[in-house]
């Protein structure tokens, strides 16, 4: 059995085992993601690093345009202070026509407000006012006040505000009343420089804007004074740009300015930072004030710090995905290994599961299998023997493996095939063996354990496990077979020798008709060679067309082949007579069995036709036809004959009685004596004596039927003058003729002579002349003529009677048979009277003949062979008539 | 006196009855075949018809049925002559209607008697 010695070994190698197999996928996933990972911060970074470059150039520009704008305010500023200088500061409209000259609006969107604010004592309060709106008066609008009302510290109020509208609360503010602007205001006052105040809500938003205030000191005398006393003691007032932030940065940065995360704070020295401005009022992000999103900006005294904001990309989409892009490849990349490596694992365990199914599955079939298995290494030995290899060879399992393969090879086919085993033993002549796996089958001579040989058939199948080549070899004991195919071949042999011994025709077809097979026997009644028909002819070639072409209409099918096998078609063996046409044109009748071949399936694969020559049969049964027509002919005719003859019983007893009727009657008369005179008494004597005669007669006659029966008629041989028999039967009808109106002429030519019996020609003559007197009619004539001419003796008698049919004339010499007009005309007679006739005339080598016309008469004819009695010279003959009145 | 017809083809027998019947007292005619007999059976209308069974043209079955078949005849006495002497024959005789049967040979003097019998029978 297959165990230790299986051929289909586990695998001995395994890709992973186990648990490292599971995690495998794990860990490549793991690995690409690290790598993706890598690869994604290095494009992170190196976007980070393009956004810096970027968010610095954008805070520069930011800065940049910021400054700009803040020095043209203090250009602005600069401008208002030499207007105060050269036009002084108490004409509110001249200083209108100034700013709106400068175009605040579309030149400088930033600056709401440009405004002169005057230095004034709290004592000299009152009177400024007055003067102020008195310098106000023409222009309109609210009066001017000091606000909020003075006190007694000094006062910085504004006299001079441009545009006036939207700026009206701005008009008489005091900005020394308020902390932060008048700190700024001192500073300016001190510094001699514009300044600009933290940032503050103007008095005049009504918004939510920041501002800011920036301040440009005025003195008493041009310039700036060097000294802080004197800036102090020659202050007059300020040039106040306000300066609204959002206007300020939205007119310089645009939509820079709405980017989120965009805010502004003032962060000078060590004040508390303040937000300025931002986007959406959002808090700044205090991380962010570390990162390069910002810069500072220098203004008027003042440190603003700008923060850009994260503005969003501004890298190319393609460059800021990138980062992401790999990202994703790379898990997508991850995920794949992973699931790569688990399908190959799964694929490998399901293969590692089906092998399994399969060893167990082929070590089961290698142990039921009927072949023998077994398996032999590249050195020729033997590794593996299932159950049946044991049953073939008798050996065990145990005892044979590793042993060569051809031990178990007959030594005959060790000569042939063992040395290709033993090369091979000795070292790789595996492609002997190979070329014998090519085969599909060896025949071989095996030898089984106990030294019996058979045969058996080998096949084998090369595989190779590991690197190394394996053969298996199927092994069949096929003695059984060959019985089988000896058994088979004989049967067949035996159907061969059949097929070509019979003397019927047997002719086989295929399906269509052609024909296969055509035997000895049908080339002997056709005419035919096998070879002139296989495979060229169709039966139809050896019947008459119009035999076939009449089955045909029967069977309703075209004429043709057809004709021949549509019963065997439909299962049925059919037989029938057929007239065949040999090669050389002759016909010969056959009956033809046709039967279908089939295959076991029930297709039918030909036909098989056997054809009997009838010719003799058909000869034997036309023999046997006309023997049975004639002996039908013989039971007939002695039917006949019976009844003829129990009819000849009743006439001769008639014939008998009627006779004696009148004797014994007349006689009775005579005893009784009625007889009334002598005449009449004559007359029934003779009576007597005529009916004596006609008995007489008729006894004759059944005496001399009997005799010819008797073929015993004892003829004389004495030359006879047949004239004078004629003579004498003229004489002896003579009563018979007195009883009828008849004329009798009688014809004698004198002698002539016969060789015969006398007694038995008158008897000839008489039954003829009998015969024509019952016939004739009262009236009617009878000749009677004799006459010895040219070697024969004629005799002739001739009436004009009733006459005979002329389909009777044929059977008239037969004994008993009687005309059918004499049987209506009741005349009497027996039947025997011609055939005694005959019988008598043939006896003398002699002919009668018999003519008649039928109501016109009948002329008989004997012909008798004449006798040279007489010398020549004799007496010249003598015609006699005589004629007899009746 | 009666009125006798003789219907017989034999001439030997026909005399010997017609002589018989004759010097027995009766008025005898005679025919010799049976359809010349039939006739004269209508045209003599006889007391009594002696008949021979084998007759020419008629045999003598035949004219006994046509007399027996005619109202005018059925009455008519029939006496067969025959040769035929087998019972058979005689059943075929007595079907066909005749009233007595002779065999032949017969004895005139019986045939006499018989006649006379048949004649007084039917006269009564």
């Amino acid at each position: 059995m297959y165990g230790e010695y299986s051929m289909f070994r586990r695998p001995s190698f395994r890709f992973l085992s186990g648990r490292s197999a599971v995690i495998a996928p794990l860990l490549a996933f793991a690995l690409v993601l690290i790598a993706t990972g890598v690869a994604a911060t290095m494009n992170f970074r190196a976007n980070e690093r393009l956004r810096d470059v970027a968010d610095d150039r954008r805070v520069d520009e930011a800065v940049r345009l910021i400054e700009r704008r803040m020095d043209t305010y203090v250009d602005v500023l600069v401008s208002g202070r030499s207007f105060v200088n050269e036009v002084g500061a108490d004409d509110p409209v001249v200083f209108g026509e100034f700013v709106r000259g400068l175009d605040l609006a579309v030149r400088h969107p930033g600056i709401q407000m440009l405004a002169f604010a005057e230095l004034v004592e709290p004592a000299d309060a009152d009177q400024f006012v007055t003067e102020r709106r008195a310098g106000r008066a023409e222009l309109g609008g609210p009066q001017f006040e000091i606000r909020p009302p003075p006190s007694d510290e000094q006062i910085v109020a504004m006299t001079m505000v441009e545009p006036l509208m939207g700026n009206e609360l701005a008009l008489g503010f005091d900005l020394a009343s308020e902390t932060v602007r008048r700190t700024t205001l001192e500073k300016a006052r001190d510094t001699g420089l514009a300044i600009a105040s933290p940032p503050l809500r103007l008095v005049q938003e009504t918004g939510s804007q920041t501002g800011v205030l920036v301040m440009m000191p005025i003195y008493s005398s041009d310039g700036v004074p060097t000294a802080v006393e004197d800036r102090r003691s020659r202050f007059a007032g300020v040039m106040v740009a306000a300066v609204r932030i959002g206007d300020l940065l939205n007119g310089v940065l645009g939509d820079g300015a709405q980017l989120p995360g965009f805010a502004v704070r003032d962060a000078t020295g060590d004040e508390i930072p303040q937000t300025m401005y931002s986007v959406d009022d959002a808090p700044i992000d205090v991380a962010a004030d570390e990162s390069n999103l910002r810069g500072s900006v220098d203004v008027a005294d003042r440190t603003w710090v700008v923060h850009v904001g994260n503005a969003g990309d501004v890298l190319p989409t393609s460059q800021a995905l990138r980062p992401f892009g790999v990202l994703v490849v790379g898990v997508i990349i991850a995920v794949l290994v992973a699931a790569v490596m688990r399908a190959t694992r799964a694929a490998r365990l399901s293969a590692e599961r089906l092998a399994e199914a399969r060893t167990s599955e082929l070590d089961a079939l290698t142990a039921a299998a009927g072949d023998g298995i077994i398996t032999v290494d590249v050195d020729g030995h033997i590794t593996g023997w299932n159950a049946a290899a044991e049953r073939i060879f008798g050996y065990r399992e145990a005892d044979i493996c590793g042993q060569p393969l051809t031990v178990l090879l007959a030594v005959e086919d060790v000569e042939r095939y063992g040395d290709r085993f033993l090369r091979m033993a000795k070292g790789g002549s595996v492609p002997e063996l190979a070329a014998l796996a090519q085969q599909r089958s060896i025949e071989l001579v095996a030898a089984h354990r106990s030294g019996r040989r058979f045969p058996v058939e080998l096949s084998l199948a090369r595989w190779t496990a590991e690197g190394t080549e394996h053969f298996t070899g199927f092994v069949r004991d096929v003695s059984e077979r060959r019985a089988g195919e000896d058994r088979l071949r004989e049967t067949t042999d035996l159907l061969t020798t059949v097929f070509g011994a019979v003397e019927i025709a047997l002719i086989a077809t295929d399906p269509d008709g052609t024909i296969v097979a055509f035997n000895p026997g049908a080339e002997q009644l056709l005419g035919y060679s096998a070879d002139d028909v296989i495979g060229h002819a169709t039966p139809e070639r050896f019947h008459v067309a119009s035999e076939v072409i009449e089955r045909a209409i029967e069977l309703g099918v075209p004429p043709g082949f057809e004709v021949f096998v549509a019963a065997a078609r439909r299962g049925e063996t059919e037989s029938r007579r057929w007239t065949y046409v040999r090669a050389d044109g002759g016909h010969v009748p056959v009956e033809l069995t046709v039967t279908a071949l089939r295959h076991v399936d029930g297709n039918v694969t030909g036909f098989l036709g056997v054809a009997v020559d009838l010719t003799d049969r058909l000869a034997f049964e036309r023999a046997t036809d006309t023997a049975l027509e004639r002996e039908r002919q013989v039971v007939a005719s002695l039917r006949e004959l019976d009844a003829v003859k129990s009819e000849f019983v009743s006439t001769v007893s008639h014939e008998l009685r009627t006779p004696l009727s009148s004797i014994a009657g007349f006689t009775e008369l005579l005893i009784d004596d009625l007889a009334d005179d002598e005449e009449s008494r004559r007359s029934m004597l003779e009576a007597v004596e005529r009916n004596a005669q006609r008995l007489l007669a008729l006894v004759d006659d059944l005496l001399t039927v009997s005799r010819i029966e008797a073929d015993r008629l004892d003829l004389e041989r004495v030359p006879v003058d047949v004239a004078s028999v004629v003579r004498s039967a003229a004489d002896t009808v003579e009563p018979l003729v007195r009883g009828k109106n008849l004329e009798f002429v009688v014809v004698d030519d004198g002698p002539a002579v016969a060789v015969g019996d006398g007694r038995h020609l008158e008897r000839v003559v008489l039954n003829l002349l009998s015969n024509a007197i019952k016939a004739t009619p009262d009236g009617g004539e009878i000749t009677l003529a004799v006459a010895g001419t040219d070697g024969t003796v004629t005799v002739t008698v001739a009436d004009t009677g009733i006459g005979i049919p002329s389909d009777e004339l044929g059977g008239l010499f037969t004994r008993f048979r009687r005309t059918s007009n004499s049987q209506r005309e009741a005349i009497q007679g027996t039947g025997l009277g011609l055939t005694i006739v005959r019988s008598i005339v043939e006896a003398h080598g002699g002919t009668v003949d018999v003519a008649s016309e039928e109501g016109a008469g009948t002329t008989f004819t004997v012909r008798l062979p004449i006798a040279e009695l007489q010398p020549a010279g004799g007496p010249a003959p003598v015609t006699i008539t005589t004629e007899v009145e009746l | 006196v009666s009125t006798i017809l003789v219907i017989e083809d034999d001439t030997d027998i026909r005399a010997l009855v017609e002589a018989k019947l004759t010097q027995s007292g009766h008025d005898v005619h005679t025919e010799n075949d049976g359809e010349a007999g039939l006739a004269a059976v209508r045209s003599l209308a006889p007391d009594l018809v002696i008949l021979d069974w084998m007759l020419p043209r008629l045999t003598g079955l035949e004219v006994c049925v046509a007399m027996r078949a005619d109202d005018d005849l059925t009455h008519i006495p029939v006496i067969l002559l025959t040769a035929r002497a087998q019972e058979a024959d005689l059943e075929r005789g007595f079907a066909a209607g005749a009233d007595d049967y002779l065999t032949k040979p017969f004895s005139p003097r019986e045939l006499a008697t018989r006649v006379a019998v048949l004649l007084d029978r039917t006269s009564r």
